[in-house]
């Protein structure tokens, strides 16, 4: 049996603008491009956070000063809490948490993990900052 | 009982007469309960009889029926006339895949894919009627329920921008499908579907769009199928490392 | 060959591939399998799995007595000793049934079933077993399928089937398929109505050309009405509604059925149940709406809980299309077209009696379901002569050498191909399709319905038989050959109409009440005349009647009463 095709079958290809047709794409458009305020923080944070480590105390708080790098923590700031916002959205229904028999309904995942965030950010202040 | 008149702007193609697509515009009187599929079957009943889609059911569960309907991927039998009211409703045919005629698109790609990820139960040794069902408890049935109600109506894919951009992506309803197998406790398929929904085009070129489940006309949620996909393949692949003779 | 990609035909093809792994088994069918019309079914599937409290000869006798005695009753015993083992098989490949506590496949009640044997999958049972059975079906690399082909004729030569001829929709071609075998399994006709629960694809295609292949259709005045369907879009509303506990009334808010069948009440036969809502609404008890009359369901008594479990297709259904909660609200319903009981004689193996011709499902009429179906036994029908028809085709096979592609079947391919492009597609000045059609299913509605009598389907049958010389001159609008649903609604409207007669010609020839077939005119069975089956051959002008005995094996006639 012939499976040609006597007529083209009509092709469409997506426009680059087609992230602006739905206002769902948009917000997934925006959350993706900030990702990379949140790697360039990162690593500011880490070199940061190194050079606290090796024991050069006032070189990283003249980093921190830096107008520079003061301009783009302001910059990156909302950046950052659209991805943390779109992150905690997305994780409560991703990865529900199991209890026995009874599955977590979303906003239960959310509350568990803000509270595992809170006891870890205060862990790590306590283990490196306070100490 | 009241009708008004409403316009549907249907996307036309005609390979045998066009090069490519353009819309026609046809009025049709409608009552509240009217769908649009309705529409287009008053249309092709009266008004034009060289229009053509595919239906059958209409009544949500055959999945024949997806177009774009004002831009977003629906059932034409799902869709009320009276919610577009006043305005011009713009019926197209599913976005990313090829166009037969007017709104018939071309499904190879999907039936394909279907075959990919091995849609049946896997097991050693199937055993006799005789002996009975395999027992299910309703916690078991309930981990997978949800992903077996997919219609392969199309929707997602028509939904989906990484299958947009990339073909090859084996997309939201092939890959919910493969996971209700694999979390079917009468399965024991998991080693054979495994590398295939973790290749390369698998779940992990799924970037957490989630417009596939926003669109889904039956509450499936195949976002959710495909992140728990990654979950399972990638403890999998930690257990490997630290347990590489048999770790399961 | 399987013509038809519902649970019938896949379940025949699964059955042929899997006892002759060597055999080419090929699915051609009109739609993409798992369109097929199966998935519209609801409520449940049949089998006695639960042998604490029934057992076969109870299933039988249900069946039997639900059929009005019509039934063949060695084709029920056959298909409830088949029954659990398809299930069973069923389960196995992985239909996801509602389960009991202790894991077990769970059952609830049925109309006419005497205890609750009723399997399901909340309430889209049809949906479940049509994808488990093609999801199945793929892993087969002996079945090869012709998606969205459109079967037009059955070619036979010297007494025996070739193959047929179909259209490959997406290219226009017509194509002559050679095959050993044929299962034709293309479900029911319900598009001959104007008000029936059917999908848009069920046009009797398989009975009308098994019927000009010379084969007789049986039992085609038995045409069953569901009692509950929405009244605007003709929906279903699935009889598990009243098998979980929902209650029918009429506009007093009275239970009604305690008139009619006060011992079964809403878990009656379906014929009775319809009849008695038409008796309710002819007497004024009835309400009145935009559609028409109707009665009310009541589920409010069952709770959300059992709702959103059980019935949770019900409650999207009545909530989409008529934006009523059937938690706090009554669905308003009433009977409409659902299931054709007749169909192509088969025997008790899906053989036709034509050589290398077998059939099964809607389409077939073994006869099982006699004058009235009950409930739930359609699916694993589909499943027990599916099967038994796809072996029977694959024996068959494996005993025939290869049809050859000479003359006649050559010269029958070119009439079909004449008649579909030269006539067909080429006519210019008549009427539309659309027309002709729309007169047929008001034809049927009004004189082949719920109640028939001499002078209307004396009527009918004059007027299917105008439209059959009207359709002679059909216009098909769409011209070209890509994808021309237009050209495949007139082929699917010239099966209709000869479905139509062979319905209308049949309710005419008994003259009696029995089951489904109600007679104003004779309104008592008439078991000394009519205990027998009516059988409806093709001539070249009207349709010829003739008869068929019952098979009785155990349970004699007796009084019909719930």
């Amino acid at each position: 049996m012939s499976k040609e095709k006597p007529f083209p079958e009509y092709r469409r290809k997506l426009g680059p603008g087609w992230w602006l047709s739905n206002s769902h794409f948009t917000r997934y458009m925006i959350r993706e491009w900030t990702s990379f305020f949140v790697a360039l923080f990162s690593l500011i944070y880490i070199y940061e956070i190194s050079l606290f480590a090796s024991g050069a105390k006032d070189s990283a708080l003249a980093l921190m000063r830096n107008p520079g790098i003061i301009a783009f923590n302001i910059v990156a700031l909302p950046f950052t809490l659209y991805h943390a916002f779109t992150w905690f959205y997305l994780i409560g229904k991703v990865q529900p948490i199991k209890l026995g028999k009874t599955t977590s309904k979303p906003w239960q995942a959310l509350l568990v993990n803000i509270v595992l965030l809170l006891i870890i950010s205060y862990a790590v202040i306590q283990i490196l900052v306070l100490r | 009982m009241s009708q008004d008149i409403a316009t549907i702007r249907v996307t036309r193609y005609r390979p045998e007469k066009d090069g490519k697509p353009f819309f026609q515009d046809y009025k049709v009187p409608y009552r509240k309960d009217m769908v649009v599929l309705d529409a287009l079957n008053y249309i092709k009943a009266n008004l034009d009889g060289t229009l053509t889609y595919r239906w059958s059911c209409r009544m949500g569960v055959c999945g024949s029926c997806g177009a774009n309907v004002d831009g977003v991927p629906k059932l034409t039998c799902a869709s009320f006339l009276h919610e577009f009211k006043g305005r011009t409703i713009k019926v197209e045919p599913l976005t990313h895949f090829s166009v037969i005629k007017d709104l018939v698109v071309n499904m190879d790609d999907f039936m394909h894919k279907l075959v990919e990820i091995k849609p049946w139960i896997i097991k050693e040794k199937e055993s006799p009627p005789e002996e009975g069902e395999y027992r299910q408890s309703a916690e078991e049935l309930e981990r997978y329920a949800q992903f077996s109600s997919c219609i392969n109506c199309m929707l997602c894919y028509s939904a989906c921008p990484v299958y947009g951009l990339n073909e090859k992506f084996l997309g939201p309803a092939a890959i919910a499908l493969a996971y209700r197998y694999i979390e079917d406790s009468r399965d024991e398929g998991k080693d054979v579907r495994f590398p295939i929904v973790h290749e390369l085009e698998g779940v992990w070129e799924c970037t957490l769009v989630g417009e596939c489940s926003v669109v889904c006309p039956k509450g499936v949620d195949p976002m959710l199928a495909i992140q728990k996909t990654k979950i399972l393949g990638a403890t999998n692949a930690l257990k490997s490392l630290v347990m590489p003779r048999g770790g399961k | 060959m399987i013509i038809g990609g519902g649970a019938a035909g896949l379940r025949a093809a699964i059955a042929a591939a899997e006892l002759d792994p060597k055999l080419d088994v090929a699915i051609v069918s009109k739609v993409y399998p798992m369109r097929s019309h199966t998935v519209s079914a609801e409520g449940g599937m049949a089998a006695v799995l639960r042998t604490d409290y029934d057992n076969f000869d109870l299933h039988a006798y249900d069946t039997i007595k639900g059929s009005d005695f019509l039934a063949d009753q060695d084709a029920v015993e056959f298909f409830v000793k088949e029954a659990p083992k398809e299930s069973i098989r069923l389960e196995h490949w992985g239909c996801p049934f509602s389960r009991d506590p202790d894991g077990r496949i769970s059952v609830r009640a049925f109309g006419g079933m005497s205890v609750k044997r009723t399997l399901f999958a909340t309430d889209k049972i049809g949906f479940h077993l049509l994808h488990t059975l093609f999801q199945t079906s793929l892993k087969f690399e002996n079945i090869h399928r012709y998606d969205e082909w459109f079967t037009t004729s059955i070619l036979v030569d010297n007494g025996r089937v070739d193959g047929v001829t179909a259209i490959d929709i997406r290219s226009g071609e017509l194509a002559s398929f050679l095959a050993k075998a044929v299962v034709i399994a293309t479900g029911g006709c319900g598009r001959i109505y104007q008000f029936t629960t059917n999908g848009w694809i069920k046009t009797g295609d398989g009975m009308a050309m098994a019927y000009r292949a010379g084969v007789p259709l049986k039992d085609m005045e038995m045409v069953q009405y569901h009692p509950t369907l929405l009244p605007n879009t003709g929906i279903l509303i699935t009889e598990a509604a009243r098998g979980e506990g929902g209650h029918l009334l009429n506009k007093d808010g009275e239970r009604f059925l305690k008139k009619y069948v006060p011992n079964k009440m809403e878990l009656g036969p379906r014929d009775i149940l319809s009849r008695a809502e038409m008796t309710e609404i002819k007497e004024g008890r009835a309400f009145e709406g935009p559609y028409g009359s109707y009665v009310h369901l009541d589920l409010t008594h069952l709770g959300a809980g059992t709702i959103e479990a059980k019935l949770p297709f019900v409650k999207e259904l009545a909530e989409r299309y008529l934006g009523i909660d059937p938690v706090h609200e009554m669905i308003p319903v009433r009977p409409g077209q659902h299931y054709m009981m007749g169909g192509v004689h088969t025997d008790i193996h899906g053989y036709t009696g034509l050589p290398g011709l077998y059939a099964a499902g809607e389409m077939a009429c073994v006869s099982m379901n006699g004058a009235n179906r009950l409930g739930s036994n359609s699916l694993t029908e589909c499943l027990v002569f599916g099967a038994e028809a796809g072996i029977g085709a694959a024996q068959y096979a494996a005993r025939q050498g290869s049809p050859n592609f000479g003359n006649p079947v050559q010269g029958l391919a070119l009439e079909e191909e004449k008649r579909i492009y030269d006539r067909v597609l080429k006519s210019e000045r008549g009427e539309k399709i659309s027309t002709i059609r729309a007169e047929m299913q008001k034809t049927m509605e009004e004189h082949v319905g719920i109640y028939r009598d001499e002078n209307s389907l004396k009527q009918a049958c004059g007027l299917i038989g105008d439209l059959k010389q009207r359709m002679k001159n059909a216009v098909v609008e769409d011209k070209d050959r890509v994808y021309n649903t237009d050209l495949v609604s007139a082929l699917e409207l010239d099966f209709m109409l000869d479905v139509a007669e062979t319905i209308a010609y049949a309710a005419l020839a008994r003259k009696e009440s029995r089951g489904a077939h109600a007679r104003t005119d004779y309104p008592k069975r008439d078991d000394a005349q009519f205990l027998k089956h009516l059988v409806v051959y093709e001539t070249e002008t009207v349709p010829r009647i003739d008869t068929m005995p019952v098979s009785i094996t155990r349970w004699k006639p007796e009084a019909r009463v719930y």
